[in-house]
């Protein structure tokens, strides 16, 4: 399954640039995932951060501010 | 007495994060809000246990981290889906075909431990230390760190499977492009 066919546009650019080898190429190849990795974590986390802060925790704190601060857990079961 | 406002605005400056730290553990908006507002109540009412001058961010991160723990993880992810509302939860849309990428990233996440999702983001995304991470999670510095190594490795295995059409000539093309410096 690993055997890869020279499909594709060949052209003139068919010499083997710097002989990778199997073991160059998965490394190559896992640190491309591993970067693609970073970039999608970052991407989906900022995604979410960049939302800001729903109005539903801007009133809930306005509403907590209201009340006295330091009656812990009264509320609270 | 009011609360100091630098402390109230430290905390409603974490909240971004935090929705993003509990979408990514709870998999569903609904439920990550819901999270969120419960630590928010929570910290409001320990707010003397906090120590002014230590990362209010952390200590937010930490209770919200053991509220999953000890309520929300007996649901169990039961709506583990969750890909849907999040999706619809994204004001900006990526384009087509990075969208379908971020939809193949998001399900592969969603596949890991808890135990290590957590860790790779507290420390891939939210900008943690490794230190700051085993603090939040009650933890070793060595624990955090193997549980981030294996959730890369896992990720990475899930996600080149999931592409693996995309390692075909179209791969080696860029193989030989980038390998073969600037052109």
């Amino acid at each position: 399954m690993d055997h890869r066919k020279p499909t594709g546009p060949k052209g003139s650019m068919t010499a083997p640039m710097q002989a990778a080898t199997p073991e160059k190429r998965r490394t190559a190849l896992n640190r491309e995932v591993q970067l693609k990795i970073g970039q999608q974590l970052r991407a989906s986390y900022n995604e979410v951060v960049e939302q800001g802060v729903p109005s539903r925790f801007l009133d809930l704190i306005h509403r907590l501010e209201g009340e006295k601060v330091g009656q812990d857990d009264k509320e609270a079961q | 007495m009011t609360l100091n406002p630098s402390v109230r605005d430290a905390m409603l400056g974490a909240v971004p994060s935090l929705r993003a730290f509990a979408i990514s553990l709870c998999g569903n908006v609904d439920r990550a809000d819901d999270l969120v507002q419960e630590t928010l109540l929570r910290a409001w009412a320990n707010i003397n246990s906090f120590e002014p001058g230590t990362n209010m961010s952390a200590w937010l991160f930490t209770i919200l981290r053991n509220l999953f723990r000890s309520e929300y993880r007996k649901r169990r992810r039961e709506v583990a889906d969750g890909e849907g509302s999040y999706a619809e939860s994204l004001k900006t849309q990526p384009e087509q075909a990075s969208r379908v990428e971020f939809e193949e990233f998001r399900t592969a996440l969603n596949k890991l431990p808890t135990d290590q999702r957590e860790a790779l983001i507290l420390v891939g995304a939210s900008g943690f230390s490794y230190e700051e991470a085993a603090g939040i999670c009650g933890c070793a510095v060595g624990t955090i760190k193997s549980r981030v190594n294996r959730a890369r490795t896992r990720l990475a295995e899930l996600m080149s499977i999931e592409s693996a059409d995309d390692f075909g000539p179209d791969h080696e093309m860029r193989a030989v492009l980038t390998g073969s410096g600037s052109s």
